[in-house]
């Protein structure tokens, strides 16, 4: 509770921020203080402590995982913020607009963390997905902005309508939202036999959960929206809103609808497929870096899926890891993505003798994307395919995911190669202030960190 | 307009199931609030979809701004 009061309070309060002040990085500063803030308030209700008691009917359920979840959002926008803080404010005129609303989308992540009912759920996503139309289109003057924003906002009105026609058919088979109703088995004693609602109210819930985690063949948006946004938004929308997306498709699928049986696990077998085939061989195509991430992240989704097939302990770890893993490495490399003045894999070459810093952290964090032992990926991926295979997954499967963990590797390297083997003039990238390197090689040293100690997260999650 | 229709859609079923569930409930006692929460969610619905649809107008008068027309057409640049 105190995550969503406080995220929601922050974004009211960057918004008068942008009246009382007039300098730029006064803005960014006060946001950094509001998510500390936001940090503090969430950690204390994780050790009992309530700013105020609301009974929720039941309708919010606060779990410790849940909550640990919310940190670990809140921690990677800490590094974002950081990171990219000079990118936010340049981007337009209004720059404590750009934190206010990021706030807002944190309080729908607050909130799809604990929903209990699909009323809770459905204004969860909502929270989340209105401002990021607002954020994709938020460089007013260029027309790919605006076109990204207007695919983006089709796009997820499109599947907010089909998502809400799965709640209307589950309400009507069930009379009930609450996720604690027994299953998709009739709560009301039969009268009408109205059983057939229930599995098609959940294809649409799970095709629309698709289109918003962007998992093939849902994901033809994904790629325009995430070239044509400002490449800090789009840093945003590939790691934070994506992560939480999913926490919010396998809480939703796991907790509700356990006994569906083999349908759907064939279901999201295909969809796993689909997403690592379409992502990684398309991404393997692209000159520019910037979509070549947009594929990739696609291609991530499908791995963080497995958790969502085999829903046991294991997995719960293996989603914490691996949202931590992936999001702190793609802001890194988008907030070095962000300094280039050259998109392309060309406007990579010679950076190691240019910026030897910015070349070896940015080094790190596509290792530790790839899955190469020794960064934090690599335990991430190992976790989800373990989990997956002790749920009785089939060896094929598990196979076809490390073969296409290879593929990426080469995209991943051609970054790599680019920056150390090729040479290139040394004024690809703009000059960047100190504590800038000191932030990239901190987020460097916590990502091999967690790859060497992947349970000293976890240990913090379980005391 | 096609997604206030869609959404509009969804109003009426969760109206119509609303109704249904509170009828059967309503043959064993006569005060049943049962289904009530169906009518509720409509009104959820109405306020995203208000807020939806002024996001969309937004980024519309937007393109129409930049481009003085709001032929979709203009719309291709993010294409390889």
């Amino acid at each position: 509770m105190n995550a969503i009061i406080i995220s929601a309070l922050c974004g009211v309060v960057m918004m008068f921020s942008s009246i009382l002040l007039s300098s730029k990085l006064a803005i960014k500063n006060v946001a950094i203080m509001a998510l500390v803030a936001l940090i503090i308030a969430n950690l204390a209700q994780i050790y009992g402590w309530y700013s105020v008691q609301v009974d929720t009917k039941n309708m919010l359920a606060f779990s410790s995982y849940g909550l640990f979840f919310n940190n670990i959002i809140f921690i990677c926008t800490i590094f974002y913020f950081l990171l990219s803080g000079r990118e936010i404010v340049n981007v337009g005129s209004d720059a404590a607009e750009y934190f206010a609303l990021i706030f807002f989308v944190l309080c729908g992540v607050s909130i799809l963390t604990c929903f209990n009912n699909l009323l809770m759920f459905f204004i969860g996503i909502e929270i989340l997905s209105i401002p990021l139309y607002i954020l994709t289109g938020s460089d007013k003057k260029n027309l790919k902005s605006n076109e990204a924003a207007l695919k983006y906002f089709l796009m997820g009105s499109f599947s907010t309508g089909i998502l809400l026609m799965g709640i209307a058919l589950i309400y009507g088979s069930t009379g009930s939202f609450g996720l604690s109703a027994s299953g998709i088995k009739s709560s009301v004693t039969g009268v009408y036999n109205v059983g057939i609602l229930a599995p098609v109210g959940l294809v649409f819930l799970f095709i629309s959960m698709a289109f918003k985690i962007s998992a093939a063949p849902f994901h033809f948006w994904a790629p325009d929206v995430y070239d044509g946004a400002p490449s800090v938004f789009t840093s945003f929308m590939a790691t934070i809103v994506k992560a939480a997306g999913l926490f919010a498709f396998i809480k939703l699928f796991s907790e509700k609808f356990e006994d569906l049986g083999p349908s759907f696990q064939l279901l999201l077998v295909v969809l796993i497929v689909c997403t690592l085939l379409v992502g990684n061989l398309t991404a393997v195509f692209q000159q520019s870096v910037k979509r070549m991430l947009a594929y990739s992240s696609i291609a991530q989704a499908g791995f963080m899926l497995f958790s969502l097939y085999s829903k046991n302990e294991l997995a719960k770890e293996g989603v914490l890891l691996y949202t931590a893993a992936y999001s702190l490495a793609t802001i890194g490399i988008f907030s070095i993505l962000a300094k280039m003045k050259d998109y392309s894999f060309d406007g990579y070459n010679g950076l190691a003798k240019s910026n030897p810093i910015l070349a070896l952290t940015n080094t790190i964090f596509l290792l530790s994307l790839s899955g190469i032992p020794l960064t934090a990926g690599f335990f991430a991926k190992y976790f989800m395919l373990l989990s997956a295979i002790k749920a009785g997954c089939s060896l094929a499967l598990v196979l076809f995911a490390v073969a296409f963990a290879a593929v990426s590797v080469y995209y991943y390297f051609r970054v790599i190669q680019a920056m150390y083997f090729k040479e290139g003039d040394a004024n690809t990238v703009e000059p960047v202030p100190f504590s800038y390197n000191l932030g990239l090689l901190f987020l460097a040293g916590l990502i091999i960190v967690l790859g060497i100690f992947p349970t000293s997260l976890l240990n913090w999650y379980y005391f | 307009m096609c997604i206030e229709l869609m959404l509009n859609a969804t109003n009426l079923l969760l109206v119509a199931f609303s109704k249904m569930h509170n009828s059967i409930a309503c043959t064993t006692n006569q005060q049943s609030l049962l289904g009530i929460e169906g009518q509720l969610f409509v009104f959820f619905i109405m306020v995203v979809a208000a807020a939806e649809v002024s996001v969309g107008l937004a980024i519309i008068v937007l393109i129409y701004r930049n481009t003085h027309s709001v032929d979709i057409n203009f719309l291709n640049r993010l294409k390889n």
